[in-house]
């Protein structure tokens, strides 16, 4: 793991703020960990917009499409049953099923999606680190790479702070 | 003050519709009624809905409610005036309610206690008192005897939109009734005005557009969940003092009716508002709400007029156009024109 540099924030407009300066200085910004979705950090990072959302309409609406489809061969085709007068295709009381089981599968497809979008990783050397799982919950972390064989970075460190870190780490080298 | 030329033209609409409304009120009084009392059910939506978001935005805060207060304080200042269009209904109740002249066999202790005239008046009369006294106090007090207000006024409001929409105008066609109804006019309510502020809001950021947006898609898709349960129960169970109010809905011109107000006030503006693009887009947003607008106007017509005929189909256009321009011109003169400077002073 070539060497990194992990600054925590307690709100994501410094963490915007202090990204936006460190890019312009020409540092590479790896990544960033946020509880919440941060306003711009998408476009700061070059992150290609995703589209998790089509494939997961596209999925639910198929599933629902597919199970009133099944409804209607059962109650039209396969075993018509005359139920109080009502029209075999009951489309009021068939809308249900496929509505409900529709959410279900957009969610399901938008899991599967993500997984295979973004590979599956059980363990990140990342997580070892004492106090990282405050990134889902109150703090907000920015991952900065490190140039090769330099020392410890004070620099950098003491820009940071100035712009609202609470701490930095050093990982890697 | 420039505005006032627009709102001149639109009050002498206002009158002109009026003049129509009445020449056809002489060629048959009950079609003139109900169609009054549509646009008059319609136009309850953006003044008491401003008022209820005013009201739920004193208990939560947020963004959307400060931005958004410019357009619901003077929208909710109009309660009072809808009040006053409460009052043709009133006078013309003879014409449009059958079960004042003992036509239709209501329970007699029922007509004895609760659907009679006078308890009929008297719970119009209080709705309005209640809405008008929360209109008025509501931007002038602060602090906690604010949220206080606010919390006793949304409790008013639940009983009260349970009560009088169903005497307004589900009693039109006794003995049928729903009981979610008073839920979906209050969302009818709530979904007006946001509409309504979609359409007259001035240009905000791009965040508070997208709280608009987010806050009209979740009233669209409510009035779309209650309104399509209604219909699966009554659909469902199968009873003839329920199921007449659509069998009397299911030929031309009610039909076209029907399409339209789930087009415009459903099914389009869902599908537009699942975009984030669109929800941001302050053109948008406003084009939307006028679909909306329109889409609860035809629905608000296919509630009340279909037992009075085609011509009271025509008398609903000419008051809600009427009303409209009432309302529009009453607005222009007092929500402020938006200059950038100026919000800082709605700020509560």
């Amino acid at each position: 793991m070539s060497r990194m540099l992990l600054a925590e924030f307690a709100d994501g407009r410094s963490l915007l703020g202090a990204a936006r300066e460190l890019k312009q200085k020409g540092r590479r910004i790896i990544d960033a960990f946020t509880p919440v979705p941060v306003d711009g950090l998408a476009e700061l990072l070059g992150v290609a917009s995703s589209r998790i959302r089509v494939i997961m309409f596209i999925g639910g609406i198929a599933v629902a499409a597919l199970l009133y489809a099944t409804e209607w061969y059962t109650a039209v085709i396969d075993y018509p049953v005359n139920s109080g007068g009502r029209p075999l295709n009951s489309w009021i009381p068939f809308m249900l099923p496929p509505f409900a089981t529709g959410i279900f599968a957009a969610a399901l497809v938008g899991l599967i999606t993500l997984f295979v979008t973004t590979g599956v990783r059980l363990h990140d050397p990342l997580f070892a680190l004492d106090g990282f799982e405050h990134v889902t919950q109150d703090r907000f972390v920015l991952l900065l790479a490190q140039p090769e064989g330099g020392g410890v970075d004070e620099e950098t460190r003491a820009f940071l702070t100035d712009r609202g870190a609470l701490r930095c780490w050093e990982v890697g080298g | 003050m420039s505005r006032r030329w627009p709102a001149g033209i639109l009050f002498i609409g206002a009158t002109t519709a009026a003049g129509l409304g009445a020449f056809l009120g002489t060629l048959d009084v009950k079609a003139a009624a109900a169609g009054w009392l549509a646009a008059f059910v319609f136009w309850c939506g953006p003044p008491i809905g401003s008022l209820v978001w005013m009201m739920i935005h004193r208990l939560t805060g947020g963004r959307w409610g400060v931005a958004l207060y410019p357009v619901f304080a003077p929208t909710a200042a109009l309660v009072p005036l809808i009040g006053i269009l409460l009052i043709p209904v009133l006078i013309a109740m003879p014409a449009l309610y059958s079960w004042m002249h003992g036509g239709t066999d209501v329970i007699p202790s029922v007509k004895h206690l609760y659907l009679n005239p006078a308890a009929f008046i008297i719970r119009s009369v209080v709705a309005f008192i209640g809405w008008t006294v929360l209109a008025l106090a509501l931007p002038r007090i602060h602090g906690s005897r604010a949220t206080l207000l606010a919390g006793l006024g949304l409790v008013f409001y639940c009983v009260l939109i349970s009560l009088v929409p169903v005497d307004w105008i589900l009693s039109l066609e006794h003995p049928f009734v729903s009981e979610s109804f008073g839920a979906s006019v209050a969302v009818t309510h709530l979904m007006a005005a946001l509409a309504w502020a979609a359409v007259l809001a001035p240009r905000e950021s791009e965040a508070v557009t997208s709280d608009l947006g987010g806050l009209l898609l979740a009233m669209v898709l409510a009035i779309t969940y209650i309104d399509f349960m209604a219909l699966l129960v009554i659909w469902y169970g199968d009873l003839p003092e329920k199921v007449f109010w659509f069998t009397q809905r299911t030929h031309f011109p009610w039909t076209l009716l029907a399409y339209l107000a789930f087009i415009c006030g459903s099914a389009l503006p869902i599908l537009l508002l699942l975009f984030t693009r669109v929800r941001v887009n302050r053109f948008a947003l406003r084009v939307i709400g006028a679909i909306v607008l329109l889409g609860l106007a035809v629905y608000d017509i296919y509630l009340v007029v279909p037992p009075f005929g085609s011509l009271a189909l025509l008398a609903a256009g000419l008051a809600i156009v009427g009303m409209g321009c009432l309302m529009f011109g009453a607005s222009l003169l007092t929500i402020p024109a938006m200059a950038p400077q100026q919000r800082g002073s709605y700020v509560r």
